[in-house]
């Protein structure tokens, strides 16, 4: 069990002093910290690492403490048995792809080392980068390298900040699937840093929102994503409807493909990939149109009768959580809300067209 | 704008002191340079201030070893008077034509001995006790070019333990360098001349004098430098040097007096 | 009379571009790396060799080293040898006075490298000494090598502070710089000249050596 409590103050000397307070545990798996730049995520990371400790708190993972304010323990950067992959990879210019690995590595015989880094190599899909240098190495490689060189240290857990930030997307998709299942067979738990919703989603076990320092939201990431639970939270998921599902069906006639969520059936735009196929997809709540009475004669693809959960009122703009075998956010107008006299339990009809349907990278 | 108008006036103000250095020279006072063996300097001082004073002509000394000061003037250095401290180096001179005939005179004459740094623990009677193990550095003229150098090493040979001292040997510059080393306490023991002792201020002291006969007598030439500027200024202040009133600041300066 | 002064120019030069490279190096690590009260200050001493003339700095090394200095003078009372007109000194002025070049370089190419590799080998359980060794210094590489032949192009030409804390002893302590000047003093012009092409073949080959050695490897 990984646990932390961490209040530190930050900023440097003069400039706006920024205050992060959090409190975080993971009982295995992967647990996301979600939220914008800035917002203290890789701060919180590196006080995990030990790379700068906390003003006040306590980190423990199980019953090994790294650090705890009260009895002024500390456990030193290099005996957390922590692996660290870090946004730009920093992998070391001057060694090969092996030496970097190999450099992480704790075995005490050299041949053993030289075993497990080749067997780690080959298992990220990189043996045969394994003599070439960094700088020859295409982005996913690196990450790769990068990934293999934290396992090599044989941690305890698993820090990842925004490691496919810098890799285009098919890489990225690949690498995702590859990271879950390496969580899956190591065993140790993962902190994984993200602001991309398909990365949260695709991995999260579970998830905490950071904004402004502080934790505002925690929850499975559809959860969240779906049902933000305040106006800051909503910020910072942002208006995206965000589903995991898997491709049913495809209708060339009509272009469109029918995604089924689990408790609901979606027709999106067509998109080359086969049936079976596991996606992420995404609705902006501002292209939801609903209306109280039930219609048939529309345009959109997707007609969709369900009950408003929660309405959540704002000055200039009005949010609606709708649950139709999934959770639905609705954008519309405060008006809109006092005219058809929306509240929670209020049935309603949504128009979603295919077009509005995407697929998120 | 106004970084080029900084600029502009930055310059006017540069040339402007440049010309006015120019235009502004001292009025060129009569002076003679006079190259002088160091072991010379404090004499020459007195001689040249008493020089001027009488004649309005000022005397400018150049220091240095009598070996280097002679490769100055065979370069060709624009020195009125040299004033050597060996004979050698004033020979190679008027060999190669560069002294004004009949201006040589020999003016003066001193002894080498040994010195000591005042304080220390070693005691000396005479050169030959040098040869002792105790001596371990012994400073001394660079032979090649410093006078004082020649003479001690044709001391000692004549003694008979230059090759036992070689190894032990410091060699420096010229004489108050040798004298300086002393002073400091970096070596035991040193060569100079007695003229130059006074001016350690105490903390070189006399241990013992050359034996007599062990080298060539040590005399001081001083002669006109035939291209000199100032030929006539040149002659007057050789004849001051080598009259009475010379010699008797030379005396007082630790030199022995030549007739 | 040159070779004696060539072998004991690379003798000296030698030592003293080892010593230059440990302890410049160690200087430019901590300089680059630590903060702490009175950084600036050591500094601008370490820095001070540099800027001061060199019989500035033989002045200084006479009254410290010296045989009645403030340390020569305990150093030779306990053990009666002093390092004043040895090889010992001649290799004491060259360092001093090379020195504050291989620390400035050694400093500017530790702090060009991105401090996050260190932090990634320490999180590896690396100790700092290791990552020292291991990842900064190889990637400050390029840097220390150029602080270092610029030391030794200093070093080998030094004379001020030689000539004084070592003397001008042939055999001993005449470098060749020193054999140079007493062959201009004594009108040896034939010997100056050779000396002097020497020395000047000498540094060429070492500086043309070194940038060929610290050009970027090719690519096969």
């Amino acid at each position: 069990m990984f646990e932390a409590r961490i209040q530190m103050r930050l900023g440097s000397g003069g400039k706006n002093p920024f205050e992060v307070d959090v409190s975080l545990s993971s009982p295995g798996g992967i647990t996301v910290l979600f939220g914008h730049s800035g917002a203290g995520k890789t701060s919180i990371l590196r006080a995990i690492a030990g790379i700068r400790n906390p003003d006040a708190g306590r980190i423990a993972l199980g019953d090994r403490v790294f650090f705890d304010s009260s009895s002024g323990q500390s456990l030193p950067v290099g005996r957390r048995r922590i692996g660290y992959v870090f946004q730009d990879q920093l992998l070391f210019p001057h060694l090969t792809a092996e030496q970097n690995v190999l450099y992480g590595a704790r075995d005490r015989s050299r041949h053993r080392a030289r075993a497990r880094v080749a067997e780690l190599l080959s298992t990220l899909g990189v043996a045969r980068a394994a003599r070439r240098l960094p700088g020859e190495l295409s982005g996913g490689e690196r990450q790769r390298v990068a990934l293999a060189r934290a396992l090599a240290s044989d941690p305890l857990i698993l820090l990842l900040d925004e490691p496919l930030s810098a890799v285009d997307v098919p890489t990225r998709t690949r690498l995702v699937e590859e990271i879950a299942s390496i969580q899956r067979r190591s065993g140790i738990p993962f902190l994984y840093v993200t602001h991309n919703h398909s990365e949260a989603v695709r991995l999260g076990d579970r998830m905490y929102v950071i904004d402004d320092g502080r934790v505002v939201q925690t929850g499975t990431p559809l959860e969240i994503f779906n049902a933000p639970r305040s106006a800051p939270v909503a910020r910072v998921v942002g208006t995206e409807n965000v589903f995991a599902g898997e491709i049913t069906g495809h209708n060339p006639e009509d272009g469109t493909m029918t995604v089924d969520l689990g408790a609901c059936r979606i027709e999106a735009t067509h998109a080359d990939l086969a049936a079976g196929s596991r996606v992420t997809i995404g609705i902006r709540s501002e292209d939801i149109l609903i209306s109280r009475e039930h219609l048939t004669q529309t345009s959109a693809r997707n007609v969709l009768r369900g009950r408003i959960r929660r309405v959540i009122l704002q000055a200039d703009k009005a949010e609606l959580v709708v649950r139709c075998g999934v959770d639905f956010k609705v954008s519309i107008t405060p008006a809109t809300v006092r005219i058809l006299g929306l509240e929670s339990g209020t049935e309603i009809t949504m128009l979603i067209k295919a077009r509005a349907v995407h697929l998120l990278a | 704008m106004r970084r080029e108008r900084f600029w502009k006036k930055a310059c006017a103000i540069l040339v402007c002191c440049l010309v006015s250095a120019a235009c502004f020279r001292a009025p060129r006072e009569r002076e003679i340079l006079v190259s002088t063996a160091i072991s010379l300097k404090d004499a020459f001082e007195e001689l040249g201030e008493l020089y001027e004073r009488q004649s309005g002509v000022a005397v400018r000394l150049n220091l240095g070893s009598s070996g280097v000061l002679q490769k100055q003037i065979e370069g060709g250095a624009p020195a009125d008077v040299f004033a050597s401290a060996g004979m050698r180096q004033m020979d190679v001179l008027e060999s190669a034509g560069l002294i004004a005939p009949g201006t040589r005179r020999t003016f003066a004459r001193n002894r080498l001995v040994v010195v000591l740094p005042s304080g220390s623990p070693l005691e000396l009677e005479s050169f030959e006790g040098l040869a002792g193990p105790e001596w371990a550095r012994l400073a001394i003229g660079n032979p090649q070019t410093v006078p004082a150098g020649q003479y001690a090493a044709e001391a000692l040979e004549h003694l008979r333990i230059w090759d036992r001292l070689q190894a032990r040997l410091v060699p420096a510059g010229n004489v108050r360098q040798v004298l300086d080393y002393v002073v400091r306490g970096e070596v035991d023991a040193g060569f100079v001349y007695a003229s130059d002792v006074p001016s350690s201020r105490g903390k070189a002291v006399i241990a013992a004098a050359a034996p007599e006969g062990s080298h060539a007598p040590i005399l001081y030439p001083i002669a006109q430098v035939r291209d000199a500027a100032s030929p006539g200024e040149a002659r007057a202040f050789i004849d001051l040097v080598a009259g009475g009133s010379g010699q008797a600041i030379l005396e007082r300066h630790g030199f022995l007096p030549y007739r | 009379m040159i070779w004696n002064a060539l072998k004991l120019s690379l003798l000296v030069v030698g030592i003293a571009t080892i010593l230059i490279g440990l302890v410049g190096t160690a200087f430019g690590y901590l300089l680059a790396r630590r903060s702490f009260r009175g950084k600036d200050l050591l500094d601008a001493v370490l820095t001070l060799p540099m800027v001061l003339p060199p019989t500035v700095t033989g002045y200084y090394l006479i009254l410290v080293l010296g045989r009645r200095g403030l340390l020569g003078g305990p150093l030779y009372a306990l053990t009666g040898w002093t390092v004043t007109f040895s090889m010992g000194a001649a290799v004491v002025a060259a360092t001093v006075v090379a020195l504050p070049l291989m620390i400035k370089s050694a400093r500017a190419a530790i702090e060009s490298v991105n401090v996050e590799y260190e932090v990634a080998s320490r999180i590896m359980g690396k100790s700092e000494w290791e990552t020292m060794l291991r990842i900064t210094l190889p990637l400050a590489g390029r840097g220390l090598l150029a602080g270092l032949v610029l030391s030794f192009a200093r070093a080998l030409g030094e004379f001020g502070a030689t000539l004084m804390l070592a003397g001008n002893i042939p055999g001993r302590t005449q470098t060749m710089p020193l054999l140079i000047f007493d062959a201009v003093m004594a009108g040896e012009d034939a010997l100056a000249r050779w000396a002097a092409l020497i020395l000047t073949a000498m540094s060429v080959a070492v500086v043309y050596a070194t940038n060929r050695l610290s050009r970027p490897r090719k690519r096969a």
